[in-house]
């Protein structure tokens, strides 16, 4: 379930970015194709490290860039 | 199969170019925000590309080698199963490695990089123009009386007249009576309202336009 609401989560947002940008429409249909064919390849509860590393970069990345913004 | 894999590592170039650009390129709290948002885009993809597990993979294999059992040797199949190797590994390897090397690419010869990505949404280079109260302003603005030229002018009497018409046709007089500036418009038939314009009926600008 939490995959689901991930899933329509990132879709929501490709398709925002795609309204705007031709080059990302791929990925908006490709999120929505898996969407419909209800895919499982993406598993959360797998792939806590990933996750818990990727977002510790985007956290380090967000604070160099506060300190110059501040 | 290929195609599914080219459109996993296609979206997650994209995402993890748009996201880390976003990032390092903000200038307001409202970018950094927008562009952090667009992460977890790049973690589904970053997740996806990943190699499956070895055991799995290794099982996968057997199944799909003992179709041709006559083509691949004992000795091959015995390597193949050693957790070591790990073909995925390499194919990740080299995935990420083209990434690396497009994203420097288009750092280097890309001046507006962003332009293919944001199109005409704000991207992180965006340069606005702010006021001297520091409010973002739209430089584009028209005014209401843009357009406009001065075609007549009437200044015998006390109250001095300014004809002003567009090339559409449509007109506005300026009278100035005494330092106190009214005006009256209208969408066609200057010379006939010129001619009358003492009988007009003239307000503020606000009221007018």
């Amino acid at each position: 379930m939490t995959n689901k609401i991930f899933l329509i989560f990132i879709t929501l947002i490709s398709i925002f970015i795609s309204i705007n940008s031709l080059v990302f429409l791929p990925v908006s249909a490709y999120l929505i194709a898996t969407l419909i064919t209800n895919t499982n390849e993406f598993n959360f509860a797998k792939n806590k490290k990933v996750t818990f590393y990727f977002f510790g970069l985007i956290l380090i990345l967000t604070l160099i860039r506060l300190t110059k913004i501040v | 199969m290929i195609i599914r894999k080219l459109i996993t590592f296609y979206s997650f170039v994209i995402t993890a170019f748009i996201t880390v650009s976003g990032i390092l390129s903000a200038n307001s709290y409202v970018e950094l925000l927008t562009a952090i948002s667009f992460s977890p885009l790049a973690l589904y993809f970053l997740v996806l590309m990943l190699p499956r597990k070895a055991t799995k993979l290794a099982h996968d294999l057997e199944a799909a080698i003992e179709i041709i059992p006559d083509k691949i040797s004992k000795a091959d199949i015995k390597k193949i199963k050693d957790s070591e190797y790990d073909p995925e590994r390499r194919k990740f390897l080299k995935l990420i490695g083209a990434a690396g090397g497009a994203i420097f690419l288009t750092a280097i010869f890309t001046k507006k990089a962003e332009a293919s990505f944001f199109g005409s949404m704000p991207g992180p280079g965006t340069v606005a123009i702010k006021n001297t109260q520091g409010v973002a302003i739209d430089p584009a603005e028209k005014k209401p009386t843009d357009g406009y030229s001065i075609t007549e002018i009437d200044d015998t009497g006390s109250d001095t007249y300014y004809g002003f018409v567009n090339k559409e046709g449509a007109w506005f007089i300026l009278k100035d009576s005494d330092s106190t500036y009214r005006y009256a418009k209208g969408s066609s038939l200057f010379s006939i309202s010129w001619s009358g314009r003492g009988a007009l009926t003239y307000d503020y600008f606000n009221n007018v336009f």
